[in-house]
């Protein structure tokens, strides 16, 4: 049986580099996935994950939870996003361009179809809806990533899903 | 629609989501640079030619049998893989390697196994990385360089990755 998150945390911060791998293994479905999302794309998005997951590993000693280390990740996630979309403005493509990028993998054709949707969105807002709808974040900690109150959190959702569903949805579906 | 339903309606889209992994040896990729303090250009993980058991088991035995200190072992072959900047990206159209005394290509043709000297297109521009296979005989410091080219044939960059190499005990 697999060992608890919390060890395998505090193995891999002791240097143990079998942890190491071990824990990467052990999130790396979640946090491709967290990451596929955003980016909307499976090159982009792995090259997401893997500068999320160095910087987290390489600062694993100053992580006060061992058992928080997917919140923190996310957290790492989040900035460095941020940071990248704001270097890549000026060189994202346009839809049609998207639209004429490689077919993905049939098991990514959904998750493309709700970044799609999503992309429609400013960055923390689409942020949070993963977080809350996706990862199951409750209000009190997606806040705690985003650097949010949990009222903001609460109205901010309110308004989001609505247009998050009916986008999904469709004009004909309104 | 309520409130709770579109609550309900947006959970339900992302739940019915599929798990999707990332490319293979992802981690032991990740764990590499982590190791090796991160912002490197090379990426280095274990190269195993086919998913076959014998390879994973020797992929096993490696993770458990790594030192601290050597993150290669000599004799054993290893993906190198040269990483290009933004601007780099647009203008390389191949690069050469050239490997030193002790180092060879690791290949499924023989003539390849003997050049100490090789030139590979970059064939796929949005990954951005050209990788290749080498083992070596010697340990310690082992520079190689690589020298790129764009389509007119003319040097642009030249660049030497030094790698380290350790004895396995």
């Amino acid at each position: 049986m697999g060992r608890a998150l919390k060890e395998i945390v505090e193995a891999a911060a002791g240097g143990d580099q079998t942890a190491v791998k071990e824990l990467i293994e052990s999130t790396q479905s979640r946090m491709f996935k967290f990451c596929l999302v955003l980016c909307g794309d499976p090159v982009q998005a792995e090259d997401l994950s893997q500068e999320a997951y160095i910087k987290a590993l390489t600062n694993l000693k100053k992580l006060k939870e061992p058992g928080a280390f997917i919140d923190w990740l996310f957290r790492v996630t989040r900035n460095l996003y941020i940071d990248q979309r704001r270097r890549h403005r000026e060189q994202s493509l346009s839809p049609e361009e998207t639209e004429k990028q490689e077919a993905p993998a049939h098991e990514m054709t959904e998750i493309l179809a709700v970044h799609k949707v999503l992309s429609q969105f400013e960055t923390d807002d689409r942020l949070l809806l993963v977080l809350v709808d996706m990862e199951s974040y409750s209000y009190k900690d997606a806040g705690e990533i985003l650097g949010i109150s949990e009222a903001a959190v609460r109205s901010r959702l309110f308004r989001l899903r609505k247009i998050f569903v009916e986008k999904w949805q469709g004009p004909e579906t309104k | 629609m309520s409130q709770d339903q579109f609550e309900s309606k947006s959970k339900a889209i992302f739940s019915g989501l599929p798990q999707v992994e990332p490319s293979a040896f992802f981690a032991a990729r990740v764990a590499a640079r982590a190791a090796k303090g991160t912002s490197s250009e090379v990426w280095i993980w274990r190269w195993v030619a086919a998913l076959s058991v014998a390879a994973v088991v020797g992929l096993t035995s490696y993770i458990q049998m790594q030192p601290k200190q050597d993150l290669l072992f000599t004799y054993e072959p290893y993906v190198i893989q040269v990483d290009f900047n933004q601007s780099e990206i647009l203008l390389v159209d191949s690069a050469e390697i050239e490997l030193p005394e002790g180092v060879s290509f690791v290949s499924k043709n023989e003539a390849v196994k003997s050049l100490k000297k090789l030139r590979l297109p970059v064939t796929d521009r949005s990954k951005g990385r050209l990788p290749f296979v080498v083992v070596s005989e010697r340990s310690g410091d082992v520079p190689l360089q690589v020298k790129m080219y764009n389509a007119n044939d003319e040097l642009i960059q030249t660049k030497t990755l030094t790698l380290h190499f350790g004895k396995k005990s």
